[in-house]
């Protein structure tokens, strides 16, 4: 119904049009009337109809517009005129021909003020003779262009606020913190995992968002402009190449960058957008906002603003609130019934594991409190391949022979926390990095010991190649989370090449080692017992 | 072995800190805990390192135990400079040494391109070392000023379950013992020619050689030690007395309301704060809270 | 008040039971001591007595054992906790608190008392035990005897009747055996306790006991009063059991008496006036059919000493240590100024109660340590310029608890491990006459870990042994171990003239084995010399709280100069029979 209402308009259009046409063809006989019948536009520089500014040394591209509302043939020879001094790049006489009706033709020329130009303000020239079947029209078309001191633009133009984080409009969002860059990562586990689910396909990680720019022009004349920022080291005073990404194999300054004219004393808000790569660093950068005058590499202002950059990867984070969780709700379920759970272990387990818990402290915490710090100091980061002699032979060494004692599920939690407390009592370490490190252990190797059939109803805990494995798994899943507790609760540096090792090496290998040679000191205290 | 004595045995004396619940002790150590990993500002985690090593004050502690907290201090922050020198990822940041160079082989690509210490690095480590310290001398203070019996008794007050609190005595007692017997296992050794310090598949040696007969002598001790408890029938009634009672004095009440409140407005503060700078939560009525977050914690 | 009828018990795991038809009955108040060799079954039937046997260990029993009426298979173990209380050899290995308070508080509070009432129990206890004024210590700071005093409180706190000890006191020295077998006694006298002791120091604890029960092969092979236990003899001698010297004493001299102390002897030895010289003479005349003449050889072998301590001291000197000075910490030094020389082939005895210094000074001896002050050579070098282990090979030391040396695979690996590491030659020959001089050849596959105790210690001495070493150092190997072990070891030694030097609390060791005798008290030398000369020297003997051997005792009571069973007999028959001849 609604559809039928247009029909009537639709049908009066159509007579219409079949009436107008042959009376726009009319003119096609009679005179040629050049203003009426063309546009010729001149703008110099490029975006300015008129009162132009520029300073000397600067190459300026002038803009050349030419449009027929002719229904016919035309031909047009355009030259033009510079004053006395000035640079023209190219050939100063154009020719071209158009065809039709709304054909146009433009060009950018570019020319060069010489840096010695006297100030003043020029007349640029352009004249356009058109040939219609034979004969000639000219039209002429004038601009000034005033040429200034460097100082004297530079006072009119200025940055009076930069505002980082905005929106796309430039405009500040409270709900930010301004000043701060937030680059958040996604893990390299959850990125491999959308990759290799096809959840997500390969693209360019790239962290977007604005910034505001206000531009104040003080002057007189219309200054066309100009934005580009760079965000630098402050150290070097080098860009940083991660907020300035190749984007979709672009160099970034094609893309950030935005050009305004500023009208005589006027305020413009702007906004540029900015791309960070996800490896950027966090830290303090300079952020320095370049304002150009059009056509020139002049920069005509410059404004720098301190900015932080919070490298937030959620990898640790979720890692460590997991383990976190993890830990405490082992801590609750324990809670929850501990003498169903004690009764499990007779007096005598108890007391083994007890004394297996001082043992532990004795070889491992203890030497460990001076020769941790030492290692460092001699081997560097290589150091893990020491101290994990301790920290992963020994004490798999322990737990294995332990566990081919008493094959139990929760032998090991029981063994962990003797381990937490007595370094708690002893040595005050009641941190959060060793209880979530510790339960998680504990967690992750009686979940695998458990599944694995090495505890349980019909334990088989002399099975090494079984047991070395899944204490390597579950050494490899405690040493990343303890690694994301230092980087999170602790605000600690780790590269990754270095956690990668420390995991590979120390979480499994020695881990497996350990557990190897634990299992065949296991059975010979089996023999002690008996 | 001296050292480990100086680090393990507590202090006994009179004062505020001594007297102070075990409970009260723990209570406080955790809500420090908390506040020490939330505070970013590094002025505030000097003023708290500072409020902790006041502790040690009050205690009026011996000189052998100062000087063993300076010593593990400074191994403990010269631990945390160290690593972050190298592992800092932050800019600015300037290299004053090349451990490993981009170019060499192996190496260099194993480690993602070269090895440096960072000039940054070194003073990030410095400040991020202090919130490790603030933990680890309460935990000090703490052990040097209750008895590790107390400190079970504080643990129990707060519902551990005996055997677990007796599996930790047990652990204590027999710390210095066992101790003992591994110096002397491994003196044992090198008298017969050994020597421990080789590297390689000897580690492993070594290793087993000094576990075999230490833990062999704690499977035959579990034995005797096991009965000996039974007899006294430990574990024979679900619910046992205590000789000791442990009494909160209002001091006691009004030192742990204090931490453990400041504990959770700090962790509050800061979680509203840093959901604010990841984008997930803003309200313009928190904005007294984020200042001070951001100002101060 | 215990009552066991027909008891045969068997360990899980193993074919053979360890007790075989036990029947036994203790009266309330008795002091029974039960002994045997070992491995005869007396510490599991203790374990029988508060049902840790078969509540704890499982295993196959039958039979029934009745405490007060309380079938202890029937009963819980909260229950029988009340009635019996277990003391064990090793008081470190029972006390799991970190004071003194708490361990003993522990069985009341198992037992929900009050906390009055534990309070109370916990005085009374520690005063029973003279242990009052360390309520509040350190468990860790105790002396054997006053930790093995602190095991009997915890046990005592809970009230029990009967009091269960395995060898209470068969790792302490001279002081705690003595702090510990009065406290036995007193509270079997005062409060009436029942006691149940296995021990084989009998010649210690004869003199308390009201009966003497022996166990060989899980059965119980003797059953005597204690006063008429000796009228047996044959039966101890046959189990390698020690003798009481007085008792020893009487029967060489064919009197029809069996003493349990020095005043009894002598009571005995004034009243029947040496009657029966003749006989004795005829015994003296033909000591091959004198049954007891036997086993009391080792004595003889203090006669032999001073013509090798003559030889020894010609010899080069391998130890010279002047003005020693050592200690853990600044200002309690353990060495206080000593001066010593050790020459070769000699063998000393170093003797002390615990804590004087004894094993800081073997240590010094080995160059593990340094001196603070003073210097010491060992085989002519100073120890202060030396790497602490440049004498490994060449010193062998064997600790206090053999169990921490031993860390191989088989007994044969153990003894492989010194020569291979030193590099030496003809290994495989040092291995098997090490093994062989120890007679463990045939155990040389066996685990070392999982050996009896006695074989453990012949196993770590084996792999001291065949390194060769030049000077071998004891510290105190004969702790807690069978008297079997300690003189196939030390008559080794003896026989090798090998240079040795040792600790022991054993006084009748060190006379039988020792060249010489160091005394120790509070870090210095007390007393130096030859066995005979330095067990005359009562008051520094005192100081150490060693006592004179009973036959010494009795000696000088006579005024005769002897220093073994058969020097006296001896000496006493030759007068009588200078008597006779008057």
């Amino acid at each position: 119904m609604k559809n039928l209402a247009f029909l009537p308009f639709a049908l009066l259009f159509l007579a219409l049009g079949l009436i107008v046409q042959p009376a726009a063809a009319q003119p096609q006989q009679e005179d040629f009337k050049p203003e009426d019948m063309t546009t010729f536009i001149i703008q110099v520089p490029h975006g300015v109809e008129e009162n132009g500014i520029a300073v000397g040394g600067s190459t300026l591209s002038a803009y050349l517009f030419f449009e027929s509302y002719y229904d016919g043939n035309m031909n047009v020879t355009m030259e033009f005129g510079l004053p006395e001094g000035f640079v023209l790049h190219e050939p100063s006489v154009h020719t071209f021909s158009l065809q039709t009706e709304y054909d146009d033709w433009y060009r950018l020329v570019e020319f060069y003020i010489p840096p010695d130009t006297p100030c003043g303000t020029y007349t640029i020239t352009s004249k356009a003779v058109i040939e219609v079947e034979g004969t000639k029209h000219t039209i002429v078309r004038t601009t000034q262009l005033k040429v200034a001191l460097k100082e004297e633009v530079a006072d009119e133009v200025s940055v009076s606020q930069i505002i980082i984080p905005s929106d796309e409009d430039g405009y500040g969002d409270p709900s930010h913190p301004s000043n701060t860059l937030v680059v958040q990562e996604t893990s390299p586990a959850l990125k491999k995992l959308l990759k290799v689910t096809d959840l997500k396909t390969e693209k360019e990680d790239l962290i977007s968002t604005f910034m505001g720019i206000e531009l104040t022009n003080t002057g007189n004349s219309t200054i066309p402009v100009m934005v580009t920022y760079d965000i630098l080291d402050t150290k070097t005073g080098e860009p940083v190449k991660a907020f300035k990404p190749d984007i979709m194999g672009m160099n970034a300054d094609t893309v950030c960058y935005a050009t305004v004219t500023l009208s005589p004393g006027s305020n413009s808000l702007i906004s540029l957008p900015l791309y960070i790569s996800q490896d950027a660093l966090g830290g303090d950068y300079l952020l320095r906002v370049k304002v150009k005058l059009t056509g020139s590499d002049w920069i005509a202002v410059t404004k720098d603003q301190k900015i932080t950059a919070i490298s937030r990867r959620w990898g640790p984070i979720v890692t460590t609130f997991t383990a976190s969780l993890l830990g405490l709700t082992a801590l609750g379920f324990f809670f929850s019934r501990p003498g169903k759970i004690m009764d499990r272990f007779k007096t005598r387990n108890l007391v083994l594991i007890a004394l297996f818990g001082t043992v532990s402290f004795t070889v491992i915490n203890l030497p460990m409190t001076i020769l941790w710090e030492l290692s460092h100091a001699i081997f560097g980061p290589f150091s893990f391949l020491f101290t994990g002699l301790f920290n992963e032979i020994l004490l798999y060494m322990l737990i294995a022979s332990l566990v081919v004692l008493i094959p139990k599920p929760g032998v090991i939690s029981l063994f962990m926390m003797v381990r937490f407390l007595l370094g708690g009592f002893i040595t005050g370490s009641f941190t959060p990095i060793t209880f979530i490190t510790l339960s998680v252990n504990a967690i992750m190797l009686e979940l695998m010991l458990y599944a694995g059939g090495i505890t349980g109803k019909n334990p088989a805990p002399d099975n090494r190649f079984r047991m070395g494995i899944l204490c390597g798994f579950a050494d490899m899943v405690g040493g990343y989370v303890s690694f994301s507790v230092w980087m999170v609760l602790y605000r600690l540096f780790y590269s990754d090449w270095y956690i990668t090792a420390n995991i590979l090496i120390d979480g499994f290998l020695y881990t497996f080692i350990g557990t190897w040679f634990g299992i065949s000191l296991g059975n010979r205290l089996k023999k002690v017992a008996e | 072995m001296i050292g480990a004595r100086s680090i393990a045995e507590p202090t006994i004396k009179d004062t505020v800190i001594h007297r102070m619940d075990p409970r009260a002790k723990i209570l406080i150590l955790i809500s420090t805990v908390f506040v020490a990993v939330a505070l970013d500002n590094q002025k505030t985690m000097f003023l708290l390192f500072l409020i902790v090593l006041s502790g040690f004050v009050l205690a009026r502690m011996p000189a052998i135990k100062i000087k063993t907290l300076v010593l593990l201090l400074v191994l403990l922050i010269w631990g945390t400079i160290y690593s972050q020198a190298l592992f800092y990822s932050q800019l600015p940041r300037t290299v004053i040494f090349t451990i490993i160079n981009p170019d060499f082989p192996i190496l260099g690509w194993l480690t993602g391109g070269g090895l440096f210490v960072y000039e940054e690095g070194l003073h990030h480590g410095a400040i991020q070392g202090l919130r490790s310290a603030s933990i680890l001398s309460l935990g000090l203070l703490m052990c040097w000023t209750t008895d590790s019996r107390d400190m079970l008794n504080g643990l129990v007050g707060l519902r551990v379950p005996y055997s677990v609190a007796f599996m930790v005595i047990t652990a204590v007692r027999f710390l210095p013992i066992i101790i003992t017997e591994v110096t002397t296992v491994i003196t044992v050794q090198r008298l017969r020619g050994f020597n421990p310090k080789k590297f390689g598949s000897g580690i492993i040696k070594t290793l087993l050689n000094i576990l075999t007969p230490t833990l062999a002598n704690c499977v035959r001790r579990t034995g005797t030690l096991a009965v000996s408890v039974q007899s006294r029938a430990f574990r024979a009634n679900p619910d046992r007395t205590s000789l000791k009672k442990l009494e909160f004095s209002n001091l006691d009440k009004i030192v742990v309301a204090v931490c453990v409140s400041a504990a959770i407005g700090v962790v509050i503060i800061k979680l509203v704060y840093n959901m604010y700078t990841s984008g997930i939560y803003y309200t313009s009525g928190l904005r007294p809270v984020y200042a001070i977050a951001g100002g101060y914690l | 008040m215990i009552q066991i009828k027909d008891l045969w018990y068997t360990y899980p795991g193993r074919s053979e039971p360890t007790l075989k038809g036990i029947n036994l009955r203790v009266e309330k108040g008795e002091f029974v001591l039960l002994t045997g060799p070992t491995g005869c079954g007396k510490s599991t039937l203790l374990k029988t007595l508060n049902g840790i046997i078969p509540h704890e260990s499982g295993g196959t029993f039958s039979g029934s054992v009745k405490v007060k009426g309380l079938e202890t298979t029937d009963s819980n173990q909260m229950e029988i906790s009340k009635e019996v209380g277990l003391v064990f050899q090793n008081p470190d290995d029972q006390i799991f608190s970190t004071t003194v308070e708490d361990e003993v508080a522990f069985g009341p509070e198992n037992l929900c008392f009050e906390q009055k009432e534990i309070d109370k129990k916990v005085e009374e206890a520690l005063q029973i035990v003279g242990m009052s004024s360390h309520r509040l210590a350190s468990t860790n700071s105790l002396s054997g005897g006053q930790k093995q005093r602190i095991c009997i409180a915890s046990m005592l706190a809970m009230t029990p009747e009967v009091l269960a000890m395995d060898e209470p006191v068969s790792q302490m020295d001279p002081m705690g055996t003595h702090d510990v077998l009065n406290t036995v006694r007193e509270l079997n006298r005062k409060l009436k306790t029942t006691i149940l002791l296995v021990e084989h120091r009998l010649h210690e604890l004869a003199p308390f006991v009201d009966r003497i029960v022996i166990m060989d092969d899980g059965k119980i092979v003797f059953d005597q009063p204690a006063s008429k236990a000796f009228d047996h003899i044959e039966v101890f001698y046959r189990l390698g059991l020690r003798i009481p010297e007085p008792v020893e004493l009487c029967h060489s001299l064919g009197i029809k008496a069996s003493p349990l102390s020095v005043s009894g002897a002598l009571a005995v030895l004034n009243s029947e006036n040496f009657k029966e010289n003749t006989r004795i003479s005829q015994l003296l005349s033909n000591p091959e059919g004198n049954p007891y003449a036997k086993n009391s050889s080792r004595k003889d072998s203090i006669e032999n000493d001073s013509i090798e301590n003559n030889t020894s001291e010609n010899n080069s000197s391998i130890i010279s240590i002047q003005d020693l000075w050592s200690g853990y910490e600044k200002n309690k030094m353990v060495l206080k100024g000593i001066n010593l020389e050790i020459y070769k082939g000699e063998r000393v005895a170093v003797m002390g109660t615990n804590g004087s210094g004894k094993s800081t000074l073997l240590l010094h001896l080995a160059a593990i340590l340094k001196p603070d002050k003073g210097s010491v050579k060992v085989f002519g070098e100073d120890t202060r310029s030396k790497n602490p282990y440049s004498f490994a090979g060449k010193v062998g030391f064997v600790f206090q608890n053999p169990d921490l040396m031993l860390f191989c695979d088989s007994a044969e690996e153990e003894t492989r491990f010194g020569p291979v590491q030193l590099k030496y030659s003809n290994i495989e020959e040092r291995v098997r006459d090490s093994l062989e001089a120890m007679s463990i050849l045939h155990l040389k596959h066996d685990l070392p870990q999982a050996l009896s105790r006695g074989q453990r210690l012949r196993t770590a001495v084996a792999s001291v042994l065949s390194i060769n070493p030049e000077l071998i150092l004891l510290d105190e190997p004969t702790t807690g171990q069978d008297r079997v072990n300690i003189e196939q070891m030390m008559d080794f030694f003896k026989n090798n003239n090998s240079t040795l030097v040792f600790c022991t609390h054993d006084i009748e060791v060190a006379m039988s084995y020792a060249t010489r005798i160091l005394v120790m008290n509070e870090g210095q030398i007390i007393a130096d010399g030859k066995g005979k000369e330095v067990i005359k020297d009562t008051e520094s003997l005192r100081k150490a709280s060693l006592t004179q051997p009973p036959v010494v005792e009795i000696a000088n009571q006579l005024g005769v100069n002897a220093f073994s069973v058969k020097e006296l007999v001896k000496t006493l028959t030759s007068r009588s029979v200078e008597r006779i001849k008057c």
